[in-house]
């Protein structure tokens, strides 16, 4: 073992410092220089925090003149790290022939990586700016597509996002 | 009237009187003979592809088949030709005459006029000199009948092998080739099929003999052409030139002082710009503009007035139009020819893009299964290389 | 023999070839939609262009060499369809050329003009020539102007064909396979130009039997089945080599399974058999069965209600009831619809432990099904099988014609049924409500498991391995392509990418999950209750005992039989040769 015996000796504390005061004293300054200032602090859930556009919250499907713009095409599901969607296409008479009969997302295998929003062709599943997330069983964590559809409205934030930088 | 300039009246030539002498003359020769004659003469087609009679007869003659056919192709669909109605309804029986002869010389017992749907107006008149035919045949102990077979319209049938498919009772499309026809065409059987003036010309060989029509046109080039003029020309009608002739000649006689291009051998030939009038003869060799040119004989004059970019489009629009559909490039790369042109000349494109469309042209021409589609860029990249301001402005 | 070169690699041939086919037989690739190894040349795709060129040749007619003394070819100037050209001696080819890319390229490029690329909707996705190629040989970008043509979509062809017009690139393929191969000439195309577009003739319906193999070999997407529509992506699928059991061809097939469900059959190419086609009756007919209604754990009727029960309660309870009866009060019903393994060994079991000879399998024949190109008159798929193993009654006496007699006159008294319904006609469900016992081994429910005293819940050949013997004699292996709990540690890894992972909180993987056996094992347990011990711990075991002691069966096994794609029964020394497969589409590992 070799130690430099030179640097504990630096390291050594002097008086003052072992006595510590003037530190309390400094700390208890800085405090109460900030109570003067701005408070950074918000009273959650009273106060919320509105996340920017870039933000990736719980995945949504998007929804238009009350349909799902979803086209049941399959690949969030297999781009999916976490398997956590399944889509069950069916047809339908519409211009976009096919539609999600059943569109699920179990959020307790969701790790919001954002790819079923990368690989999306139809711009129809994005990160929404949800974040409060609770469930009270496994079930109720497996979310259908009526629990996913927000309307179009409400996503500008992230869809302008998204054209800009993806 | 330079000496070339002549109108030598071989083909359409008083003949309808004839009771079919040159048939009897023939007939009685060895088919070897007849095949060495026409290979001497140098005569090739006159559909605008240039292939040597002689020896697609003697392919023909040549290859096993329990019955073989000799087609006349009468579907005459090329833009800007209309020498084949002419002969048709003149001269029938030189026609007739020479698919008898070519009957004889590959064994053929049959054969078929394939006529273009426009012209059905033709059908009582041939018919009855068909009908003539059959009780001449009949003196002369040949066994040979001919039947008309009416088209429907579509431009791919000129193609050989797409008038095949047509009188087999399918759709017309070219085939693949090989096996050609000569091997494999009508029925699978081996078959002939030639122009309606190729078989005029060839029963002229027969005539006058091969070295006389030798005589006549330049190197690879031999014999007389019916020309279809059309366009800005104070004479337009149909004229039976020598071969070899330069296109400044020609203008200097057809012409109206203003001519600025020539578009040679219709919609699938080629345009030449007025500086390359002396540059240019018309004949088989090459195929390049400078060069002389092959031709279905068709020769649209087009002066100042003229919008080359209206005439371009109006031969895409014929080509999108008139593409059988089943080969991808032509399919597909007539449109886009046709919409590429017209979204440069609104400014959509910058005018580079004709580069694009230049080199697609280049695409098709390797790529495409039949004439049609391999000669769209003929016509396209001799209109846009010389008239490129046109093409933009 | 010629030999050509393709890119420099020389390659031995025979003349009359195809350069396709040359390249083909050697492993190499060129890229093609319209051709078709079965179907007529049509050309008419041009994506198989290729450089062809002869060497040139002095005039004292050697081989004129350049500097390096290499040989000097002379390339023609156009570019040649492969498909189309016959090899020549001496001939050599350009695949992997510039020219030849450019053109490939440029045909792509217009291929894609007029597509409407909607692969996330499409069928295809996933296995479709053009998306595979649009990756390999294309610029990845387009140059022009693309104004989409608009065509008809989804145009009812016949009951099991729809078309979309705007997918479909003409390369006529469908046109061709319904005039040489299903010999119903009613498809054609109509327009001309980019409005080219394939009609069926009017008051005409493509609706013959083997409709749905155009669908197979549409290079794109735009012939799709009804019956599949939109019910899964291929790549969320597993596709398991299988054998129909639509009768006794025995074409050879993929099953497509999710979530545990069979969605789709479709052929697999195996030119002995079927080559590259099967019939609509086998796609669509029986696999609803097999998904549907099912026996899924055993039963045995306990004061005269079915109640489920352990498998070893089930089988000691059958051992019970076989114990009361003489052997040749005992009737043994083998299956035409079940593996030739299972049928051998209940053979075994009729023979050796209960020492009966009353055994017998139910014949199906319909000569209204038979036709002249693939489908037979005979409706079992192993008939041949069953045959070979000896599951054939020893006397006229104790046939299974002769069964309900049998029962009335009480000579029979205990049925043992494995695997057979009768098609439930009325004949069989009347003498057996007669017999004083009923073992059966049942996949569906039916009026016959009602009266059944013991029912083990049996595994579909879809659900286990196997053999058939098919009506050519020749014995094919089949896989299994559906998880039970009996082979769930055997499929595992076989399944499609969520069935493997999925756990138990996952929806998608809370389809049923059959408690079911094949016949074998249920049969050597119960010997084992006899104190006979077959020695089976899985299916190739009762294959190699097959192979030991049937004597035309000798030297098969399930790898040969893997290999040559089936072995004719009594020719295991001298096989079939290995092909290589020719393949319309391909599947990517998922």
């Amino acid at each position: 073992m070799n130690i430099n015996s030179e640097n504990i000796e630096k390291n050594r504390m002097n008086f003052w410092e072992k006595i510590y005061l003037p530190e309390i004293a400094r700390g208890l300054g800085l405090t109460l220089k900030r109570m003067f200032r701005p408070k950074m602090t918000r009273q959650y859930p009273e106060e919320r925090w509105e996340p920017l556009g870039s933000y990736r919250g719980r995945p949504v499907l998007v929804e238009e003149d009350g349909k799902e713009r979803c086209v049941a095409c399959g690949l969030c599901s297999r781009v999916c790290p976490a398997l956590a969607i399944e889509v069950q296409a069916a047809e339908t008479t519409d211009d976009k022939e096919r539609f999600p009969a059943k569109f699920e997302i179990n959020m307790l295998r969701c790790i919001y990586c954002g790819y079923c929003e990368e690989v999306c062709p139809e711009e129809a599943i994005v990160m929404s700016k949800d974040y409060e997330l609770v469930f009270a069983s496994q079930e109720s964590a497996i979310m259908d597509k009526e629990q996913l559809l927000v309307p179009v409205a409400q996503l500008q934030d992230r869809l302008e996002f998204l054209r800009r930088y993806k | 009237m330079p000496d070339r300039l002549r109108k030598l009246d071989m083909i359409l030539g008083s003949y309808t009187n004839e009771k079919y002498k040159v048939l009897e003359k023939t007939l009685k020769r060895s088919n070897e003979e007849i095949i060495k004659d026409l290979i001497d003469s140098g005569l090739k087609g006159r559909g605008g592809a240039g292939f040597p009679t002689g020896l697609k007869w003697r392919l023909a003659a040549a290859a096993p088949g329990d019955e073989k056919y000799v087609i006349c192709n009468a579907d005459e669909g090329e833009p800007g030709t209309f020498k084949d109605r002419e002969i048709l309804d003149c001269v029938p029986r030189k026609v007739l005459s020479a698919m008898a002869i070519c009957g004889k010389v590959i064994g053929a017992k049959k054969g078929y006029i394939y006529l273009r749907g426009e012209y059905k107006f033709l059908v009582p008149k041939l018919q009855a000199e068909i009908d003539l035919f059959h009780q001449v045949a009949k003196q002369f102990n040949l066994d040979f009948k001919i039947e008309i077979f009416l088209g429907s319209g579509a431009y791919v049938c000129g193609e050989e092998t797409a008038l095949i498919q047509s009188m087999e009772g399918k759709r017309g499309e070219p085939r693949n080739k090989p096996p050609f026809p000569t091997q494999a065409g009508f029925k699978n059987m081996p078959t002939v099929v030639n122009n309606v003036e190729t078989l005029a010309s060839a029963l002229m060989v027969f005539k006058i003999g091969p070295e006389e029509f030798r005589k006549l046109g330049i190197q690879d080039s031999h014999g007389s052409k019916l020309f279809s003029v059309s366009g800005d020309t104070p004479k337009p009608g149909i004229y039976d030139l020598e071969f070899g002739l330069s296109l400044a000649e020609f203008v200097e006689e057809f012409g109206d002082g203003d001519t600025k291009a020539v578009q040679v051998g219709g919609a699938s030939g080629f345009c030449v710009p007025r500086k390359k009038f002396a540059e240019t003869t018309i004949g088989y060799q090459g195929g390049l503009v400078g060069d002389s040119l092959p031709t279905g004989g068709s020769m649209m004059l087009f002066n100042s007035s003229r919008s080359m970019y209206n005439v371009l489009k109006n031969y895409l629009d014929f080509f999108a139009e008139e593409s059988c559909g089943q080969c991808t490039p032509c399919r597909i790369g007539c449109q886009q020819l046709k919409i590429g042109i017209d979204a440069v000349k609104r400014g959509i494109k910058p005018p580079e893009y004709l580069d694009q469309l230049l080199k697609l042209t280049d695409t098709m021409k390797i790529t495409a299964k039949c004439g049609l589609g391999q000669s769209v860029a003929n016509s396209f990249s001799s209109i846009v290389t010389n008239f490129i301001e046109e093409m933009i402005y | 023999m010629p030999h050509i070169y393709i890119d420099g690699k020389r390659i031995e041939t025979q003349s009359g070839k195809t350069i396709i086919e040359a390249a083909y037989d050697n492993g190499l690739y060129v890229p093609h939609f319209c051709w078709h190894p079965e179907l007529s040349v049509a050309g008419n795709c041009r994506m198989c262009l290729v450089e062809v060129g002869l060497p040139k040749r002095l005039p004292n007619g050697e081989f004129e060499t350049d500097s390096n003394g290499n040989i000097v070819v002379s390339y023609m100037p156009k570019l040649q369809i492969a498909c189309a050209t016959q090899v020549a001696d001496g001939m050599h080819v350009r695949i992997n050329h510039d020219k030849v890319i450019k053109a490939q390229e440029a045909v792509m490029e217009f291929l894609l003009i007029n597509h409407p690329l909607d692969c996330p909707i499409c069928d295809e996705a996933g296995q479709c020539k053009l998306q595979e190629y649009a990756f390999n040989h294309s610029r990845g970008e387009s140059r022009f102007e693309e104004t989409k043509n608009h065509k008809d979509k989804r145009v009812p062809w016949g009951p099991n064909v729809l078309f979309d017009a705007e997918r479909c690139i003409s390369c006529s393929r469908c046109i061709r396979f319904a005039k040489e191969i299903a010999k119903q000439d009613v498809l054609s195309f109509v327009q001309r130009g980019d409005h080219v577009t394939i009609k069926v003739q009017d008051g005409a319906k493509f609706d013959n039997n083997y409709s749905m193999n155009v669908i197979d070999i549409c290079p794109v997407g735009a012939l799709t089945s009804p019956d599949f529509r939109f019910k899964s992506r291929v790549w969320d699928m597993s596709f398991n080599d299988s054998i129909c059991m639509g009768c006794s061809r025995g074409c050879n097939i993929q099953i497509g399974v999710r979530n545990n469900e069979i969605l789709r059959i479709e052929p697999k190419t195996n030119m002995y058999v079927n080559k590259y086609w099967m019939c609509d009756y086998g796609r669509l007919s029986y696999y609803k069965k097999i998904n549907e209604n099912r026996v899924v754990s055993p039963a045995v009727k306990k004061n005269g209600v079915q109640t489920e029960v352990s498998w070893d309660e089930a089988i000691s309870t059958a051992a019970s009831i076989l114990r009361k009866y003489k052997p040749s009060e005992m009737m043994f019903v083998g299956s035409g619809r079940s593996s030739t393994e299972n049928n051998y060994a209940l053979a075994r079991f009729a023979k050796n432990v209960a020492k009966s000879v009353n055994l017998d399998f139910y014949e199906r024949t319909d000569q209204s099904f038979a036709d002249d190109f693939l489908r037979t008159n005979d409706l079992n798929p192993n008939s041949a099988g069953c045959r070979n193993v000896g599951v054939s009654p020893a006397s006229d006496k104790f046939s299974l014609k002769k069964l309900s007699e049998n029962i009335t006159n009480g000579s029979i008294k205990l049925v043992y049924i494995m695997d057979e319904d009768f098609d439930l006609e009325d004949k069989y469900i009347q003498a057996l409500q007669k017999a004083e016992a009923i073992i059966i081994h049942s996949t569906n429910h039916s009026k016959l498991t009602e009266i059944a005293d013991v029912v083990f819940a049996s595994s579909y050949f879809a659900e286990s391995e196997g053999t058939f013997v098919n009506t050519d004699n020749r014995v094919q292996y089949f896989e299994p392509a559906l998880v039970t709990t009996e082979n769930l540690h055997r499929m595992g890894m076989k399944m499609s990418r969520l069935d493997k992972f999925g756990a138990a909180n996952d929806r998608w993987t809370q389809k049923e999950l059959r408690n079911c056996r094949p016949a074998w094992k249920v049969l050597s347990l119960l010997a084992s209750h006899f104190s006979v011990n077959f020695n089976y711990n899985k299916s190739e075991d009762v294959f190699n005992d097959i192979a030991h002691n049937v004597g035309s069966f000798n030297g098969m096994s399930y790898r040969l039989l893997k290999k040559h794609q089936g072995i004719i029964v009594g020719k295991s020394s001298n096989p079939d040769p290995v092909r290589h497969n020719y393949e319309s589409h391909y599947m990517k590992p998922n």
